[in-house]
């Protein structure tokens, strides 16, 4: 098929933030291709601070609470066996992917997956410990794997929680930026939960920088420094082109993420007209640079079908925690968005088709 | 968790030992002072070669906004096969027997955790370089230390190996040149090692980072290259010593492919693909000119001699230095502890020296040197080193 679309890979795609681009090549003139410094840049650990004042309450210091890492992956994998000792419970709250069986696994732990509580539902009552031995680290993706940010009180809690448990509190902000900002903790809220039990993990996905390789994570200096230590005989220190993209990025500001958010957004209004004549928008879950499109099971099936009979390559939502669904990536200009909307909707439902919108 | 008070985050696990901590703080020590000559870091001075930078150039005008699939850009991964085929007589099945990785610490990390169960043993030459222990520590397996001596320049012998083999034993772990110890392994020692491997149904990891950096006539052979061995190794290679890309982070594992299948599993959730500009830049490298090398190798023989006649005239022992760019110095005479002088050497005669205990307990005597600084700065090393060790001082 001559216009076969490919909307699986990781990649927001053709969205390139020139000031990462030319800070990246700015360095590499000016020979940054040795290691750095184990725990990153320092300027971009200070960057990194400034961008994450937002979500964790406070500026962390960036000389001892903060560590540039190879991508949001290995932020997490340093900050779970920081944590997460053998026989300890990792308690991930809220969708997750499959692969966190293995990342407890590889810390010698347990996977305890929480699913997060009802909107209606009392949360003060909702999260006791206590009754659960030996929790080694809570892991919580706000927003979740599938972009819904995870309620204020529910965030409150984990956090009294972390705090009164002596838990650290692993949040990963890595869909974050992709939403407009928000101040989602206040300075008083974490003061009060306790700030020394928040670790807040990140990455650059949002300016597109995904295949660089760099991500963070910042909190209480006692972690930091066992992570780096853990860091240093996993992948020494992140790449020094990919710090300085990332610095660049950082430095660019509110603006270049804002960009992101309209193409996006309109990527994503364009595939949703796609499948609206066939009554299916209203199922469609946006999550940064992923829509995820719900078809009830036989994902595998449904994949291949639209591969031969669409010319849309997609990937199955259960790895990543969005189980029934198939994940489509906003990697496309807006008409070939609504292209292969289009003709997935015509493949998948095709009785659907006759003028009944959702 | 027992121990911990509110609002106090303990680590669960420590993943350095005493002298790796050591060798941290006085890197962060040197890093404060001025003027200091640091002979630490085994990170070239030298700099990535030109068409590689453009390569890299490029690569960022083009490439900036893509991701590389999790094992590598499948171009790099078939250019990798065939350099080890042509290169080092290694035959794995094409691309499918390589993961390009975020450097050849990360290749090193995946090699043991795909090879090693809790409770099994490997067998690792010592000295060493320590970022093995971690790994092999959080694969839950045991590390079994071979004994090497400077003596006859850090060979391992195969009836070392022969004795220390338990039923547990699983794999080695070769590394040839050697950091700390720039020793050279030679193909009959490597022979006898086959021989033992093959006995007891053994596995190897072979490091081979410092492959073209050799000296006075020594040759590099590649394990898997040796008969029957293609299917028990694991090489592990990387960009960051003979190309000076230690800031890329790119590095590789080849092996039998169901190894190869169990390293991505955990790349997955370790550190995903590797960094995509700098695969351009690595595929510039392996098909690029080489001329640079024989420049570079050059400058490092220029910079070795100096350092060991500098040794030489300090009254050190040393086993000869036949690769790499270190060189393990027998401080004994001294008659004080590696961390003790290497802290001495710092804070008084500003030059960073490693001390040996960073590469192993057993090491209190000795320390590792590198040439990673123009010939000038060698010799003014070596004057401080003379003054701190006078006598008198
Ligand atoms: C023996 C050995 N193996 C592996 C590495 C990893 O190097 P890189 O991750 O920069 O490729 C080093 C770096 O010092 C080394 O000395």
């Amino acid at each position: 098929m001559s216009d076969f679309v490919d909307l699986s890979g990781p990649a927001i795609g053709r969205i390139v933030h020139q000031e990462a681009m030319a800070a990246a090549s700015a360095a590499l003139d000016a020979g940054a291709t040795h290691y750095t410094t184990r725990p990153g840049i320092v300027e971009l650990r200070g960057a990194i601070a400034d961008h994450i004042v937002r979500w964790a309450g406070r500026r962390p210091d960036p000389l001892t609470e903060v560590l540039v890492t190879c991508g949001v992956e290995e932020a997490v994998f340093v900050a779970v066996l920081t944590t997460v000792g053998a026989g300890d419970r990792l308690l991930v709250v809220g969708p997750s992917p499959t692969t966190d069986e293995e990342l407890a696994a590889a810390a010698g732990g347990i996977l305890d997956r929480l699913v997060l509580p009802d909107v209606h539902d009392d949360v003060s009552q909702w999260l006791c410990l206590n009754t659960r031995p030996r929790v080694g680290a809570i892991l919580v993706r706000n927003p979740t794997v599938d972009g819904s940010p995870v309620a204020e009180p529910v965030m409150r809690c984990l956090r009294q929680c972390a705090h009164d448990q002596g838990v650290p509190l692993l949040e990963v902000k890595a869909l974050a930026d992709f939403l407009p900002a928000v101040h989602d903790s206040t300075e008083s809220d974490v003061s009060r939960a306790g700030a020394a039990a928040s670790v807040v993990i990140g990455d650059f996905s949002a300016w597109n920088l995904e295949g660089w390789r760099v991500g963070y994570v910042a909190g209480p200096s006692s972690l930091i420094g066992t992570m780096t230590d853990l860091m240093q005989a996993l992948s020494i220190c992140a790449p020094a082109l990919g710090q300085y993209a990332a610095l660049g990025a950082l430095q660019s500001g509110e603006v270049t993420l804002a960009a992101t958010r309209t193409v996006l957004a309109a990527r994503a209004a364009a595939f949703s007209t796609g499948l609206s004549a066939y009554g299916q928008a209203a199922n469609l879950r946006v999550a940064g640079q992923y829509i995820f499109l719900p078809v009830g099971g036989a994902e595998a099936d449904v994949i291949e079908t639209l591969i031969r009979e669409a010319g849309v390559r997609v990937e199955a939502g259960a790895p990543v925690g969005v189980p029934g669904a198939l994940r489509v990536t906003l990697s496309e200009p807006e008409a070939v968005m609504l292209g292969a909307a289009t003709r997935i909707a015509a493949s998948l439902f095709p009785k659907a088709g006759e003028g009944v919108d959702g | 968790m027992a121990d911990s008070t509110p609002g106090t985050m303990v680590p669960r696990r420590s993943f350095v030992e005493e002298g790796t901590r050591q060798r941290y703080e006085l890197m962060e020590l040197a890093g404060r002072l001025s003027g200091v000559i640091a002979l630490g870091r085994g990170d070239p001075d030298l700099p990535t070669p030109p068409h590689v930078v453009m390569a890299g150039k490029q690569a960022i005008a083009e490439h900036g906004g893509t991701v590389s699939p999790l094992a590598g850009l499948p171009e790099l991964r078939d250019t990798i096969a065939e350099k080890l085929k042509v290169e080092n007589g290694i035959e794995v099945e094409g691309r499918d027997g390589i993961v390009v990785t975020t450097g050849g610490q990360e290749a090193v990390y995946l090699a043991v955790q795909a090879l090693l169960r809790p409770g099994d043993e490997i067998l690792v030459p010592d000295p060493r370089y320590t970022s093995y222990d971690v790994a092999i520590a959080m694969a839950g397996a045991r590390l079994a230390l071979v004994p090497t001596n400077r003596e006859d320049g850090f060979q391992v012998h195969a009836s070392d190996l022969e004795r220390l083999v338990t039923p547990r034993t699983r794999a080695v772990l070769l590394i040839s040149p050697g950091n700390p110890t720039a020793g050279v392994l030679k193909r009959q020692n490597l022979e006898e090692i086959r021989e033992v491997v093959i006995k007891h149904n053994l596995m190897v990891i072979s490091d081979e980072i410092y492959e073209k950096l050799l000296y006075d006539g020594a040759r590099h052979v590649s394990v898997a290259s040796l008969r029957g061995m293609a299917e028990r190794t694991v090489t592990v290679n990387g960009f960051s010593k003979t190309y000076c890309m230690t800031g890329w982070r790119l590095g590789y594992l080849a092996g039998p492919v169901p190894v190869m299948e169990r390293a991505q599993a955990l790349k997955r959730i370790l550190s995903g693909p590797p960094p995509v500009i700098s695969q351009y830049a690595g595929l510039a490298a392996l098909r690029g000119p080489t001329a640079f090398l024989d420049d570079y190798l050059e400058t490092y023989r220029q910079r070795r001699k100096v350092v060991l006649d500098g040794l030489d005239g300090l009254g050190f022992a040393y086993g000869p230095p036949m690769g790499a760019f270190y060189v393990f110095v027998d401080a004994s005479s001294i008659g004080r502890s590696a961390y003790d002088l290497s802290r001495s050497l710092l804070l008084d005669g500003k030059v960073l020296i490693f001390p040996g205990t960073a590469f192993g307990p057993r090491w209190t005597d000795y320390l590792r040197m590198s040439w990673l600084q123009p010939v000038s700065e060698l010799e003014e090393a070596l004057e401080r080193i003379r003054d701190v060790l006078r006598p008198s001082a």
